[in-house]
This record gives C-alpha cells, sequence and structure tokens, in this order.
C-alpha cells in the first residue's frame, strides 16, 4: 500500500558507458548521452496497477528500476508514499520486484529462494515457515518446496520468484515483463494469475511489458511509452477509445488500427472528411476542433480500427482486392489493398458451414465504416485532433 | 555394401590418423615416463640409469628413512597448507572487490593479473633481489632485518610469498570472469531484497561461482605440492640448506645432481599419491559444496 509520485523525473545515460572508454579519448562529450526517460510525472495511487507498456527501449523498465533504486534519477524527484526516495538505497524502500529471468537462487530449494529475504531480520523461524507456505500455497507451489529452480518449468519458476516478492510483504510490488520468458499459454494463464493474486495482496504493482494484451487485461491505468517519453496515461478504456496520438493509436489494439490520408475540407459552413473519392459529411464532434486550425481545407490522417471495418456490407464505399486473409479463430483478418494502401478487417462473415469465411487473394471486395468510429489525427503532428492541448 | 565398408574403413584411417599426434606425444611424454618412474621405484638403478634388477621395497624404505625426508614432506605440506586457502582468499578478495565494471576496470584488472605474464626465473630473480637482507628494497622500506631467503628460518615461507605472487594472476582472472558471470538481476534481486553485503557475498555468489573456486583450489593444490622451481631457482641447488627442501626439490637433485635414480623415483610417486589423494578427498567435498546448476 503506497502512492508513488513521479515529478519531472529525467534518466540520462552517459555514453559510451564500456569500460573501454578508459582507453578512448571521448571526444562527442556533450553529445554522447542518452536520454533514456525525459521529465516523467505522474502519480501512482495506493493500490492501483499502473502497466507501463511500449516498444524496446522506451524507457519502460528504466522507469521501474528506477522505483526499486537499481537506477540512478539524474533529475526530478522521486516519491514514494510521500517520502523523497532518490537517494534511499534499494533495500529501504519497500519494494520487490520479479524480474524477466526470474533471477532465482539457482542453488537454493524453492523453500530457501522464497525464505531467504525474510529470514535475515531475525524472524521467529515459525513466522518464516508460515509465510513461506502461505506464499507456496497462493501460488501453487507447495509440492515443489524442496526442489531446486533448474526442476522447475518456465512457469513455475516465475511462480517462486513471484512468491520471493510477495513473501516479504512489500508495498510496491515490481514486475519487468515477468511473462516474457514465457509460452503463449502459460502467458494468458499467469496473467488471470497476476489478476487474482492483485485482489489477494495488498500492493500497489507496477508493471512493465511490450505486450499491449497485457497492459490492456491487468492494468488499472496504463502508461505508454515511447523514445523516454509519456505518449499517454489513461484507463485501458480511454487509451484505446481515446488515443491521444498516432503511435499509441497504432500501439494498442490487435490488428492494429488501419491510418488512410485525406483531407477536411469545409463547404457551405459544413465539415467533410473527402476519403479518396468519397465524401462524408463530419459532426459537430470534429467541428469546432477543425475551425479553430484555419483554412478550408486540413490534410488529416485518418484512423479507424479493423473491428469497425464492415465488408461488403449494403452501403458499399470503397472497393479493394484481397491481399491475405488470415483464420484467427472464430474471426478473419482480412488485409486489403485499397489506393495503394492496406486495409486491414476483422470480420466474422460466415460461409454456408457457418465457418468463418476465408477470402482468395486477389478477391474484389468492398468495405465501409462509420464515420462515428474514426480518429481523426493532424497530418503534421499526428495529434488527435480531438485533444485541445493538440490545437493550441 | 563394399562401398560402405571401404568408406568406413577410410574414415577409420583418417581418424587414427588424426590421433595420431596426441597419442604418440602423450605415449612418449606422459605414460612412458610415468610408467618408467614406477618401474625405477621398484627396481635397482645404477647411475646411468639402467636398471640393474628388482629391488622390492628397498628404494622407499631407504628413502623414508632418510633424515631428510620428513622435513621435505611437512615442507611440502605447509607450503601447500599456507599456499592454497592464502591464495584462494586474496584473488577471491581482489576478484570482489573488483567485480563491478567500472571505468577504472581495465587498469586494476590488468595490475591484478599481471603476475601471470612474468616468467617464473624472472619473478624469482626480482625476489631474489627484492628480499635480499643487505640490498633488498623490503628489508630497507620496512627498515627491518630479516633473512628472507638467506636465512633457514625465513627461507620457506619466503618461498611461500613468490608462490602465491607467481599465482594470483591466473586464478584472480579465473574467479572475476566467474563472478561476472552471475545473472545480473540476480545482484539486483539481493539489492531489492534487503539482503545484506556478506550475506550475499557468502550464501549467492561464492555459491554460485562455486564450480570455479573448486577448479582454483585443485590446480593450485597441485601446484602447491609438486611446487620445486622456486626453491631450486633461487636456493640453488647446490645450496641444499634443507630449509626448503620440498618433495619435489629432493626429487630434483636425486635425480639430476646425484643421479639417485631410484631415490627420484620414489620421491616422485610419494608426490603423485600424495596429490592424488588430496584431489579424490576435494572431489568428495565437491560432491556436497559446489553447485553446477548455475
Amino acid at each position: 500500500m503506497a502512492t508513488i509520485t513521479f515529478d519531472k523525473v529525467r534518466k540520462v545515460y552517459p555514453l559510451p558507458s564500456h569500460p573501454t572508454s578508459l582507453f578512448h579519448r571521448r571526444k562527442e562529450k556533450d553529445e554522447g548521452e542518452v536520454v533514456a526517460v525525459k521529465d516523467f510525472s505522474m502519480e501512482i495511487k495506493d493500490n492501483e496497477f499502473v502497466v507501463l507498456v511500449g516498444p524496446s527501449g522506451c524507457g519502460k523498465s528504466t522507469t521501474l528500476r528506477m522505483i526499486a533504486g537499481l537506477e540512478d534519477i539524474t533529475s526530478g524527484s522521486l516519491y514514494i508514499d510521500g517520502v523523497l526516495v532518490n537517494d534511499v538505497e534499494p533495500k529501504d524502500r519497500d519494494t520487490a520486484m520479479v524480474f524477466q529471468n526470474y533471477a532465482l537462487y539457482p542453488h537454493m530449494s524453492v523453500y530457501d529462494n522464497m525464505a531467504f529475504a525474510i529470514r535475515k531480520r531475525n524472524k521467529d523461524k515459525a513466522e518464516v515457515d508460515k509465510a513461506v507456505r502461505e506464499a507456496a500455497e497462493i501460488l501453487g507451489l507447495t509440492h515443489f518446496l524442496d526442489r531446486k529452480p533448474k526442476e522447475l518449468s518456465g512457469g513455475q519458476r516465475q511462480r517462486v520468484a513471484i512468491g520471493r516478492a510477495i513473501v516479504r510483504k512489500p508495498k510496491v510490488m515490481l514486475m519487468d515483463e515477468p511473462l516474457s520468458n514465457l509460452d503463449a499459454k502459460l502467458r494468458n494463464q499467469m496473467r488471470s494469475e497476476i489478476l487474482s493474486l492483485r485482489k489477494r495482496i495488498d500492493a500497489t504493482f507496477v508493471y512493465v511489458t511490450h505486450d499491449q494484451t497485457e497492459a490492456m487485461t491487468l492494468g488499472d491505468r496504463i502508461v505508454v511509452m515511447k523514445d523516454g517519453e509519456v505518449q499517454q496515461i489513461g484507463t485501458p478504456d480511454e487509451i484505446f477509445s481515446f488515443p491521444r496520438n498516432l503511435f499509441v493509436a497504432t500501439f494498442i489494439g490487435t490488428p492494429e488500427m488501419n491510418i488512410m490520408v485525406g483531407d477536411a475540407v469545409k463547404d457551405d459552413g459544413k465539415w467533410f472528411l473527402l476519403l479518396g473519392s468519397r465524401r462524408f459529411p463530419l459532426g459537430n464532434r470534429f467541428s469546432s476542433f477543425l475551425e479553430g486550425k484555419g483554412g478550408n481545407i486540413i490534410r488529416v490522417k485518418v484512423g479507424i480500427r479493423p473491428e469497425d471495418v464492415k465488408i461488403n456490407t449494403k452501403e458499399d464505399t470503397f472497393h479493394g482486392s484481397v491481399l491475405v486473409s488470415e483464420r484467427l479463430g472464430s474471426s478473419i483478418s482480412l488485409h486489403m489493398e485499397w489506393n495503394g494502401r492496406e486495409v486491414v478487417a476483422l470480420t466474422e462473415e460466415k460461409d454456408e458451414n457457418h465457418v468463418a469465411k476465408v477470402f482468395d487473394r486477389d478477391e474484389k471486395v468492398s468495405f465501409s465504416f462509420s464515420v462515428e468510429d474514426i480518429h481523426l489525427f493532424d497530418a503534421t503532428t499526428d495529434g488527435n485532433l480531438l485533444w485541445e492541448e493538440n490545437n493550441g | 555394401m563394399g562401398n560402405v565398408s571401404l568408406r568406413r574403413r577410410k574414415e577409420r584411417r583418417r581418424i587414427f590418423l588424426l590421433l595420431l599426434p596426441i597419442v604418440l606425444f602423450s605415449l612418449l611424454f606422459v605414460y612412458y615416463p610415468f610408467l618408467r618412474t614406477v618401474v625405477n621405484a621398484f627396481s635397482r638403478v645404477n647411475s646411468k640409469g639402467e636398471i640393474r634388477g628388482f629391488a622390492g621395497l628397498e628404494n622407499f624404505r631407504y628413502t623414508y628413512s632418510r633424515p631428510d625426508f620428513l622435513p621435505a614432506l611437512i615442507h611440502t605440506l605447509t607450503i601447500a597448507a599456507i599456499n592454497v586457502p592464502l591464495t584462494l582468499f586474496i584473488t577471491l578478495s581482489l576478484a570482489l572487490l573488483t567485480e563491478k565494471s567500472r571505468r577504472l576496470s581495465p587498469l586494476f584488472e590488468s595490475l591484478f593479473s599481471l603476475p601471470m605474464a612474468v616468467s617464473m626465473s624472472a619473478a624469482c630473480m626480482i625476489f631474489k633481489s627484492m628480499f635480499s637482507p643487505s640490498v633488498g628494497f623490503i628489508n630497507y622500506f620496512f627498515s627491518i632485518k630479516c633473512g628472507w631467503y638467506e636465512s633457514s628460518e625465513t627461507a620457506l615461507i619466503s618461498c611461500v610469498i613468490l608462490t602465491i605472487w607467481m599465482g594470483i594472476g591466473f586464478d584472480y582472472l579465473l574467479l572475476l570472469s566467474a563472478l561476472r558471470g552471475i545473472p545480473k538481476s540476480v545482484r539486483e534481486a539481493t539489492m531489492v531484497d534487503g539482503i545484506s553485503l556478506w550475506r550475499r557475498i557468502f550464501l549467492v555468489e561464492i555459491p554460485l561461482i562455486s564450480p570455479t573456486i573448486f577448479y582454483v583450489f585443485c590446480t593450485n593444490l597441485v601446484l602447491a605440492l609438486m611446487t620445486s622451481a622456486p626453491m631450486i631457482i633461487i636456493m640453488g641447488v647446490s645450496s641444499a640448506s634443507g630449509a626448503t627442501n620440498t618433495l619435489m626439490s629432493m626429487m630434483y637433485q636425486s635425480g639430476f645432481s646425484s643421479s639417485d635414480y631410484g631415490l627420484s623415483a620414489v620421491m616422485s610417486l610419494t608426490a603423485f599419491v600424495l596429490t592424488l589423494s588430496f584431489t579424490i578427498l576435494s572431489f568428495v567435498v565437491e560432491k556436497r559444496r559446489v553447485h553446477y546448476d548455475a
């Protein structure tokens, strides 16, 4: 149970960090640094589950490691429960961390791995034993307590790592891509176990992943990061239905959101979207923002999620040809070529046998979407037009 | 069918040819000398090295009843008893101190592994002059009057200092690379979990590098028991004061200076059996203390 507050936290790595730099004169002294995290500000609430998500190298792991105290903070302040922890040792932060590669002690049994951290405080042996057995019970490890990590499967090892963290009853639980080394099935199973675990223990969770599905399913709030900068902070719903910019829009959601280039045109006091040869009236939703831009014709990027693209409907709008059609199970992911671009649709259209219909390559298809479902982005800044700040 | 067997025969010939150099080498320079030593130990051998009949345990009785045998055995065991743990302690400490890669790491790594690059005879001569009682730097710097290599009380310990110094470089590098091979996240886990430095070193890091420690221990044990060169080079073969006599230096003297091949062979065999038994003993300990599953 703890709040975590970031106030303009920044992390800069000097370059090169390789030890041989002793022998190399550093010419590029000033430009030779990497900004891993840029002015990260956020308040994580007590007991909240926050997921940091982004492509590799976006600074999400660095941010997590700064909470743990494994990375120095270059500038800015980090508070845990209102206490400035910039210079507090990792051991005094009352955080626990689960690593991607488990980081178990390979020479110790499962029991010792879990008991190791709590034994130190001269605790009663019975108390340690109780804590370990409780954690083992929660994680289904009771039968494996005498085993060595190498005798366990990947999923069991990760459970031991989680067990090692929860026996300490930390205020803050940090997880650094804990499921990345597991296969898809196990990952799904562990994901739901983490969800139920979260309800059973009292801690603030910060979870790092590059997998947007994990982010969407686990997080109370998601922080989308790219190149060390926060792109958007919000609930999974907000992030999904109201992405702040093109990056968030395309990073969250599978298959990726379709992006097409069009123009918003003012005609007779009303705004229309020109896309290919088609003209859609844009509702009031967009009008006021477009007015603010000035001018009667504005280049925009149009985003539409594959699940909002309808295939072969009555009011056929666009005509394309099939590139690939992938069966995802109950639905089909249909890749089409339209106007030299690829447009993806998720369709559940059934054939006569009530199986999702697979399309042939080069088959002509028509598709449409409702203007209510589109997202409009500024063609130069990539910002979502509906975000006030993007129209300043 | 014929083709297959022809190909197989060719393949066999190729394998044999490839193995030939090392087989010849080991037969000539490893197994023959060893066998010859065993034979010599049980034979009457003249000063030309010719076998003149079976001697039974005569050579052994002769060797073990010599007044200088027991001191040599004790010296050998003393050297091993000081050398092995002390080398391990020093190299492990240095490795732990320099474990983290810092800007100045290459400097320290080079400094600590430098002894590796110094030839044994050069090191011996340098130490002899540094530890010289009259003009040596050590006595001058510490303002002491110690005989070091030239006094019978301190000669042995001075030799131990030298052998330790010579062994440090290689062992240090081995232990350092083993420590650096521990996954970074394991160390970080101990930091987040608030494991104290000592617990981390003794309960996590040392067990994790125990295979390397065991290797260093065994090779040092063999080296210490078989050490002779410093004693011979520094003390000079002729000036056998007895103070630094080890099984190996006695073997060398009897074999190469006095041409007493029977004595020499018994000495070698004794040192061999001693080394073998210690090694077997350490492998027994290894079963319980060394973790290979890192």
